[in-house]
């Protein structure tokens, strides 16, 4: 009787021990993950984190990951809440422009031990070591990069060639603007342009980097002085502002209504054919040579930024789109792990090829099909990198310093202030943030 | 009265008072807190006074915001009100035409207040938009609805009376349909015209009606956020950036959490204060 009592309270502890296994085994573990990508939805990058998650799942058979789309433009600020609230999800991607919240709201895991633990060669590949500084903030590595952009000159190569310009003719901004000149037609004799020779979106929501803060960086060397000291209200961000005012004011070469416009409806301007030019992130390439519209796809190019002069070439702004794991969640181990699987060299060659991204490993970029012509604008984007990259500083921060830009344009364009005036506003408005 | 019997209705009052206390008063009392201190990157830093509230009264930014809020909210319920008023009293018999155009009209209220501004966007854009095709033969092709500041603000109280004249009409009809036929008729064998039996009937028999619908009217504009964030994105320079989203902007752009909350403080004394104008302007017209 005894031992059959036993025997019963054994099976029974050795059954209740079992039952978490047995649970896990039945429930995996899921992984929550914000991102601007959906990948149910088609395109190159939508496809690769696809592939990214299937690979990650079938290695992993206790573990799933979630996906919830997200507005890129809230996604950080929305993280930063939802991690006060302790709701955040395991991971978010955040992008540069929001490294400083980021690290000004703790609120991301120490991604430092994971990089240390990586083979020395995996860490020598890397491409763009400086996006592991950049990200490093507190003394703790708070994001890995995953994607590099930039803003480049995005060029139809068919209107270029219209217009008896070539791509040498866009090294200098005051090349650009002959370019534009020659690009801006009346298709339709209406008196109006149906073809503007560069698109802008001056609108101080939903805005990215204009050529006037790249044309003031390039003058400048950078928009910051020590301490994050904002440095707007001076004669060489004036005179970049001026140039780009002069593209509606003086030059006709942009329609008014880009102190209206946003920069993803340029963007969609620029596919549907009304642009012959626009600064866009390179990672917006697939993107747009799939959502051309009345003109072929292939013409599409990219310039680097162009300089004040020849000789010199404008800065690159090295950008890009960073994995973060939350500090508090309750999967954070399992959260890094898939941070470290989606920055692995299986996973960033599909973020290169089919996400059409620029190769974040040495590795890839040397890979065979790398040479092929239609893989010259990824070839090109880390050229540009290595010849002129430029990071913004990660601890200033700098994100809406771009609508401040944006807003002294738009003051100068509808002749409510002086160059100087807006800047000042500009440079106030910047210095508050800090 | 029984003493268990007194305690009753507050009893039954308890719930909801507990939901008022959970869901107004506490994030109430939480953004005063925040109004008091330095919040950056969602972080507290420390008491500030009243600091956050004197930076927000010396700023143009916010000045302007609160002059476009109350050109806004003036032009956007005068108009909306008139025709929302215009179409219950052209709508108000029953008939097939009547109820189909007032199905018609109900259409834009219909619509997600984020979709309808899409909408409107598009029809205002300068870049394939209709209103280009509609002012091109008239020589007006080159005007930019959305980067003119005044044109901008127009198409946002257009965008306010397109969506709300229907909410307009559908409070003001219920109030018209509740006025006995039987005063008209009476009024009418009594020789009074259309306009007397209007002031002298109508207008008197729809003042709560009215009343409701303009505070109603009122609030919205004032607290509006999607119209202006969606069609007009508060620009250009400034000319649309009404008060919300200026709010919205501090807080979600700028990061400086306690101005934000100390400016939506604000938006909220006004509200009260204008509601409460309303109602006194009503009560001395002897109307409540």
């Amino acid at each position: 009787m005894t031992a059959r009592i036993t025997r019963r309270g054994a099976l029974g502890t050795a059954l209740a021990l079992s039952a978490p296994a047995i649970g896990s085994a039945q429930s995996p573990t899921t992984i929550t993950m914000w991102t601007f990508l959906d990948p149910n939805r088609p395109g190159g990058r939508e496809t690769a984190l696809k592939q990214i998650i299937a690979s990650f799942e079938q290695a992993n058979p206790n573990l799933r990951v979630r996906v919830e789309p997200q507005v890129w433009t809230t996604m950080a600020e929305r993280f930063v809440l939802a991690a006060n609230a302790r709701n955040a999800p395991d991971i978010v991607w955040v992008n540069d422009q929001n490294l400083a919240l980021l690290a000004e709201s703790d609120a991301a895991a120490d991604l430092k031990p994971m990089v240390d633990a990586w083979p020395q060669s995996r860490r020598d590949d890397q491409v763009l070591p400086a996006a592991f500084r950049a990200a490093t903030m507190n003394g703790k590595l708070q994001a890995v990069p995953l994607m590099a952009t930039s803003s480049v000159l995005m060029v139809r190569r068919d209107l270029l060639a219209a217009a008896g310009k070539t791509m040498e003719d866009l090294r200098t901004w005051d090349g650009v603007v002959e370019v534009a000149k020659a690009m801006t037609k009346d298709t339709n004799g209406d008196g109006q342009p149906d073809v503007w020779g560069i698109g802008l979106g001056l609108a101080t929501e939903r805005f990215s980097f204009t050529p006037a803060i790249l044309a003031a960086v390039g003058l400048q060397g950078g928009l910051f002085g020590d301490g994050c000291r904002a440095r707007l209200a001076t004669p060489d961000v004036a005179r970049a502002i001026q140039w780009q005012a002069d593209l509606i004011l003086k030059h006709r070469v942009t329609p008014r209504e880009a102190v209206a416009t946003t920069s993803d409806d340029a963007i969609d301007q620029f596919a549907a054919g009304r642009y012959g030019m626009q600064v866009i992130a390179n990672s917006r390439f697939e993107q747009i040579q799939r959502t051309a519209a009345g003109w072929n796809k292939d013409a599409l190019t990219m310039a680097p930024t162009p300089g004040w002069t020849a000789d010199r070439p404008g800065p690159q702004i090295l950008g890009g789109w960073f994995g973060v794991a939350w500090r508090g969640s309750p999967r954070v181990r399992e959260a890094v792990r898939f941070i470290d699987h989606m920055s692995s060299a299986d996973s960033m060659a599909l973020w290169n090829l089919p996400g059409q991204q620029v190769p974040m490993l040495k590795s890839i970029a040397a890979r065979p099909e790398m040479q092929e012509q239609r893989y010259a604008h990824l070839r090109q984007m880390a050229e540009f990198f290595a010849r002129s990259g430029y990071s913004m500083p990660s601890t200033c921060a700098w994100s809406r310093t771009l609508a401040d830009f944006n807003l002294a344009t738009q003051q100068v364009v509808l002749g409510q202030r002086t160059v100087m005036e807006a800047l000042r506003i500009a440079e106030r408005a910047t210095q508050d943030r800090q | 009265m029984r003493r268990s019997e007194r305690f009753v209705p507050y009893r039954l009052l308890a719930p909801a008072l507990a939901l008022e206390l959970v869901l107004v008063l506490g994030p109430l009392l939480v953004g005063l807190w925040y109004s008091l201190h330095n919040v950056r990157f969602f972080r507290v830093r420390g008491f500030t006074g009243l600091e956050n509230y004197t930076r927000l009264l010396e700023s143009e930014e916010v000045l302007n915001a609160l002059w476009v809020t109350a050109v806004f909210a003036f032009f956007a319920l005068f108009l909306t009100f008139i025709l929302g008023f215009a179409l219950a009293m052209w709508l108000e018999r029953d008939g097939r035409f009547n109820t189909a155009m007032r199905a018609v009209v109900l259409v834009p209220y219909m619509i997600a207040m984020l979709v309808g501004s899409m909408l409107l966007k598009w029809v205002f854009s300068q870049e394939g938009g209709l209103a280009p095709m509609a002012l091109g033969p008239v020589g007006l092709g080159e005007v930019s609805i959305l980067g003119d500041p005044k044109l901008a603000m127009a198409a946002l109280v257009y965008n306010a009376m397109w969506r709300d004249g229907a909410f307009a009409m559908i409070m003001l009809l219920a109030g018209l349909k509740a006025i006995p036929p039987s005063l008209h008729l009476a009024a009418r064998v009594d020789g009074a015209g259309a306009w007397m039996r209007f002031r002298r009937i109508t207008l008197p028999l729809m003042r709560i009606p009215i009343l409701i619908t303009l505070i109603r009217l009122l609030v919205h504009f004032v607290n509006i956020l999607t119209f202006p964030l969606i069609l007009t994105g508060g620009g250009p320079s400034g000319a649309t950036e009404v008060v919300v989203l200026k709010v919205f902007r501090l807080g979600f752009g700028d990061h400086l959490l306690g101005q934000a909350n100390a400016l939506a403080l604000m938006v909220f004394l006004a509200n009260l204060l204008l509601v409460g104008v309303l109602l006194a302007l009503f009560r001395r017209a002897g109307r409540i």
